[in-house]
């Protein structure tokens, strides 16, 4: 991949000194028109240093913009804005997003941590496990998308994340990689708490171009304490269909993760119960469909007793596309066979 | 279809036209600058009367807006909101960060 940079002398030098960064093909600019006789695959700029961009002029790569908090020059073509100061580690995550995107690094290896991450096109995932049964689908109207749904295990938790990254296509996908970068890093390891999505949100508005998001919800069964954790950030309304009651929703309570100035929701708390099925969808499915055909799967044994299994779940694995929207969709749901 | 400017004393109107989404992107941007740039301007007003929907890269764009008029200390509201436009709006919790009418 070839770099071109436009950056001040004290970003050179820390991109030189990063062991990461100083992988790649940099090629080091004096000004923006010389960057049209390289044809990079991305050109990246401190906004100090644009001063030769003439106004309604275009750029001849991708252009990742740093420390362009309230800069908004009239330029036009491919080029993200951002608030923070040009950071080795924000820009080798992108970098890292970026490749992955492309095939260009093993996914298993992202972040240093083995993830299940369901992005491609028409991706699916059953897990299947003595104690609950979960199935991921994500369906971009594109090669990738916006939509990530993401699932962790340890001893005794178990995390499910969807997240739904602003707009379509690579620009979404490459914000849905940053996200679970972040929650790999941040919320995983801690379990979901007000602090480690104060990270995670922190960590994005570094990460994202001003103006882009990321919306998402996360469930943590917690089979120690016998406990079911959500929060619902800027998604439909998170589902739980209990076995002899009312269906139940979870509406989102803060805006998606990386709106500057938002402000944490409430983490809520329920009963690990067996026989319950959650169902989280984005709003490019259509969240009724998907309620109607798991509240027709049937959680009981003969003997009276919960029990799921894969091919009673049967219908519900499909996503059923919102009628209103071309847009990415995608849902996960969760059945818990035992507490 | 384009925006439509309006301005009246110290406020701008920004009324919508159509489904707000990426492909309203450049129109929104050239209107809403039109409108930042006005020295006359105070209140920014989007009319959303007749957008029947918006997405989340419209939600981008009134981020971005947002921003704009706050580093320009101008005020910026969202009215006329019908039922599927303020439901996509509280979702994203814009209704705690927008003024919303």
């Amino acid at each position: 991949m070839q770099l071109c940079a436009l950056v001040s002398e004290e970003a050179r030098q820390r991109i030189c000194e990063d062991p990461w960064l100083s992988l790649f093909d940099w090629t080091f600019l004096c000004d923006v028109a010389s960057a049209y006789s390289h044809a990079p695959d991305l050109l990246v700029l401190e906004a100090c240093a644009m001063t030769d961009m003439p106004a309604g002029g275009g750029l001849p790569a991708p252009c990742w913009c740093f420390g362009a908090d309230g800069f908004d020059p009239d330029v036009s073509g491919d080029i993200e804005f951002f608030g923070a100061s040009l950071d080795a580690a924000v820009l080798g995550d992108r970098l890292a997003a970026l490749l992955w995107l492309h095939g260009k690094l093993v996914p298993a290896c992202f972040a240093g941590v083995p993830l299940a991450l369901t992005n491609g096109r028409l991706s699916f995932q059953t897990v299947s496990r003595l104690r609950y049964l979960l199935q991921m689908t994500v369906t971009p109207t594109a090669e990738v998308g916006g939509d990530v749904a993401l699932y962790f295990e340890s001893d005794s938790r178990t995390l499910v994340v969807l997240g739904d990254a602003i707009g379509h296509g690579e620009d979404a996908a490459l914000d849905a990689a940053q996200f679970a970068l972040g929650v790999v890093r941040h919320v995983f390891p801690s379990g979901l708490s007000c602090n480690s999505l104060q990270a995670l949100h922190e960590a994005l508005l570094r990460r994202l171009a001003r103006g882009r998001f990321v919306a998402a919800s996360f469930i943590e069964f917690d089979r120690l304490a016998g406990t079911v954790r959500l929060l619902n950030a800027g998604m439909p309304d998170i589902a739980l269909l209990r076995p002899d009651s009312a269906p139940e929703r979870f509406p989102s309570t803060q805006p998606p993760f990386g709106v500057p100035g938002a402000l944490p929701g409430d983490i809520l708390t329920r009963v690990l119960t067996a026989g319950c099925r959650w169902a989280l969808h984005s709003d490019g499915a259509d969240g009724g469909a998907l309620l109607d055909s798991l509240a027709a799967v049937d959680c009981h044994r003969p003997d009276g007793r919960p029990c799921i299994d894969t091919c009673r779940l049967g219908g519900c694995t499909s996503v059923h596309r919102s009628p209103e929207v071309a847009d990415d969709a995608s849902q996960i749901i969760v059945c818990i066979a035992d507490s | 279809m384009k925006p439509v400017v309006k301005i009246d004393g110290n406020t701008g109107r920004l009324v919508l036209v159509g489904q707000f989404d990426f492909n309203m992107h450049k129109d929104f941007r050239q209107a809403s600058q039109e409108l930042l740039d006005h020295p006359a301007v105070q209140e920014i007003v989007v009319d959303f009367d007749q957008v029947p929907f918006l997405d989340s890269s419209a939600l981008g764009m009134l981020l971005l807006l947002k921003e704009r008029a706050t580093l320009q200390k101008k005020n910026l509201s969202l009215i006329n909101c019908h039922d599927t436009v303020q439901q996509v709006l509280e979702i994203a919790c814009f209704n705690k960060m927008f003024n919303i009418q």
